[in-house]
């Protein structure tokens, strides 16, 4: 065929077709580098679990410390919040790390070339980020089964809607980082100060109720609290707040951080100039 | 496509960039300027001029801050989602993922753009830019001359009415910029509007048949080639000759070749083995006969003044030569 005959030939255009090669490009990049997207936080569960598990684990769920994991074995315990936090860094990392290394090297001027809304290419990064989370959520809990000798039943369907408004709430904050934040510090800085607090002070390692009483006002402020109670109830039926609250507070989030987020895409702040 | 819709069109469009400390620079002046379908149109200008502005302005990676910016009749600040569609942008920076190699690249570009991709297209792209024997490497694999060649196939991946061309043939080899060229001007037989930016302006001469030649953020001069051209000045036929004193030469003789409309200038840039002065005489371009008869006078007179010739040639104006005069404030627009 020549020239002609190519250039004549009607291209087949989808309107949905943008979005999803951001969303393709988004999951070939985390795939590309697998060591730092996948194995990384699989190797930091396993440490979590070995490093509790097998020391100070045991002390935590007998008698009256079974408060702090709800009676359950501390290893089973701790893998719907490890696998609650393993999902949050994926979540909040995948996007806002592809947003700054396009900013870095200049490819972001394809995304914005792109015939995308920003509601298209919110949902493409979002998008991209669950399959992130699925594979290293299904990691931490086969690593975490391993380590503690049982695999432990789980409610597939809250699962999967706790994995996907975790990664929604913490993948929309992570776009919006991404596009704001001018350098690799201010990123540190949001997870080091923000995330990991956050993190820490929400019932990943044990119940939050052990909390003294004067600090569960933290619990409302807290999203990943409420991501920790979806994940716990979905695996081993308990948690330290209802189902309902812990889905409703999560949907809220998941409004408001996505609302940012295509807010911030749609201003262009940080990405145009 | 009819050739006289408008394809390109900037309506007092104006640009500022923020700076740090709230300060705002000003990239474009007000600026109107219409670009017809199917057009091979030139935008020159130096460094830091503000074509890559106008570039981002057309492909909607910035908004412009006063007036629009319309590809086809559709505004791109409200249609940008169909305007991006229509137009193809070979970036100055030669960028690209580097994790994916050429043919995924341009299949995840082409989706990118909104459209399926076409992998005989695909590879039709990666033969004739040939970049076909290195489909296999990634991007970082890449030389510079091929990421440039990588650039042109990623804009055309989606068939664009528009292709826009920023500087597209730096750093590539003369051979390959000669196919690169052939392919482009192909492109443009077949009805695509071409824009093009490039510090080659051999290119533009060649391939553009209007030109605009920016400065600071303004269009100061926009003419068709051939007409922009002619400011350069005349064709000549001119000869180096050599004389014992240059001053003294002139001074006796100045009022006998003013008589003759010859034109003469001493040679300080040329190298002065060659000669010590430069004497012209103007011919009206593609003419023989006048190229006969200016050189036939021109002939007359070195018998009669005894010259002594080192050189004789032909010299035709470049846009290279009207640019310069243009930036130097030489030809008045
Ligand atoms: N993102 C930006 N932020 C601030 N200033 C910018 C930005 N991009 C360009 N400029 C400034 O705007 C002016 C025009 O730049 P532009 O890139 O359009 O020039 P150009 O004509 O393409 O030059 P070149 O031939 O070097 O590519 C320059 O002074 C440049 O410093
Ligand atoms: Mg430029």
């Amino acid at each position: 065929m020549n020239i002609n005959e190519y250039l004549n030939k009607k291209v087949i255009s989808k309107s949905w077709l943008p979005g999803f090669g951001v969303f393709e490009r988004e999951v070939r990049r985390f795939f590309a580098v697998p060591a730092q997207t996948i194995l990384a936080p699989v190797g930091s569960s396993i440490i979590y679990f070995a490093l509790f598990g097998l020391s100070i684990g045991k002390m935590l769920s007998t008698g009256h410390n079974s408060i702090l994991t709800h009676g359950y074995n501390y290893i089973t315990f701790l893998i719907p919040g490890i696998m609650a936090m393993e999902i949050i860094n994926a979540g909040i990392q995948n996007p806002m790390s592809s947003i700054m290394i396009s900013k870095w090297t200049g490819t972001i001027v394809d995304m914005l070339m792109a015939p995308l809304t920003p509601f298209a290419m919110w949902f493409a990064f979002v998008c991209g980020a669950i399959i992130r989370s699925l594979i290293v959520g299904i990691a931490v809990y086969f690593s975490g089964s391993l380590c503690s000798g049982t695999f432990i039943f789980f409610n597939p369907i809250p699962l999967v809607a706790a994995i996907i408004l975790a990664t929604g709430i913490f993948g929309s904050l992570g776009i919006a980082a991404g596009a704001i934040c001018k350098s690799w510090e201010q990123i540190g800085i949001i997870l080091s100060f923000i995330i990991q607090p956050l993190v820490f002070f929400s019932g990943v390692f044990f119940s939050f109720n052990s909390f003294p009483e004067w600090i569960q006002f933290i619990r409302f402020l807290n999203p990943i609290f409420y991501i920790v109670c979806m994940f716990r109830y979905s695996m081993l039926g308990v948690s330290d707040t209802t189902p309902l609250i812990s889905f409703g507070v999560s949907s809220i989030f998941l409004i408001i951080s996505s609302v940012i987020a295509i807010q911030v895409l749609k201003s262009g702040f940080g990405l145009r100039s | 496509m009819n050739n006289n819709s408008i394809s390109i069109e900037l309506k007092n469009v104006t640009k500022n960039y923020k700076m740090p400390k709230g300060e705002h620079f000003q990239a474009l002046k007000p600026l109107n300027l219409t670009i017809k379908s199917g057009e091979c149109f030139a935008l020159l200008g130096h460094n830091g001029a503000g074509k890559t502005t106008i570039i981002s302005l057309l492909a909607g990676v910035n908004k412009p801050t006063t007036g629009d910016v319309f590809i086809n009749g559709l505004s791109v600040t409200n249609n940008s989602e169909k305007t991006k569609r229509m137009i193809g942008v070979v970036q100055q920076e030669l960028i690209a993922d580097s994790f994916f190699n050429l043919p995924t690249m341009l299949s995840i570009q082409s989706k990118l753009s909104g459209v399926k991709p076409d992998k005989n297209w695909i590879n039709f792209l990666l033969e004739k830019l040939q970049l076909l024997e290195h489909s296999k490497k990634t991007t970082r694999e890449l030389s510079g001359g091929m990421k440039r060649r990588m650039m042109i196939a990623r804009s055309l991946v989606h068939k664009p009415q528009i292709l826009i061309l920023d500087e597209p043939t730096a750093g590539v080899d003369i051979q390959l910029r000669q196919s690169m060229w052939k392919f482009i001007e192909e492109l443009h037989q077949n009805g695509l509007t071409i824009i093009l930016t490039t510090h080659y302006l051999q290119e533009a001469e060649d391939f553009c048949s209007r030109i605009a030649i920016m400065k600071n953020g303004e269009i100061v001069t926009l003419k068709e080639n051939k007409e922009l051209l002619s400011l350069g000045g005349k064709h000549r036929v001119s000869c180096l000759i050599e004389v014992p004193n240059v001053k003294q030469w002139i001074e006796t003789n100045s009022k006998y070749l003013k008589e003759n409309s010859i034109i003469f200038e001493s040679v300080k840039n040329v190298s002065s083995s060659t000669g010590d002065l430069k004497i012209s005489i103007n011919y009206e371009q593609g003419e023989m006969s006048s190229f006969l008869t200016s050189s036939r006078k021109l002939s007359e007179i070195s018998n009669k003044l005894h010259l002594r010739i080192s050189e004789i040639f032909t010299e035709s104006p470049g846009l290279e030569e009207v640019y310069m005069k243009i930036n130097d404030g030489n030809i008045k627009i």
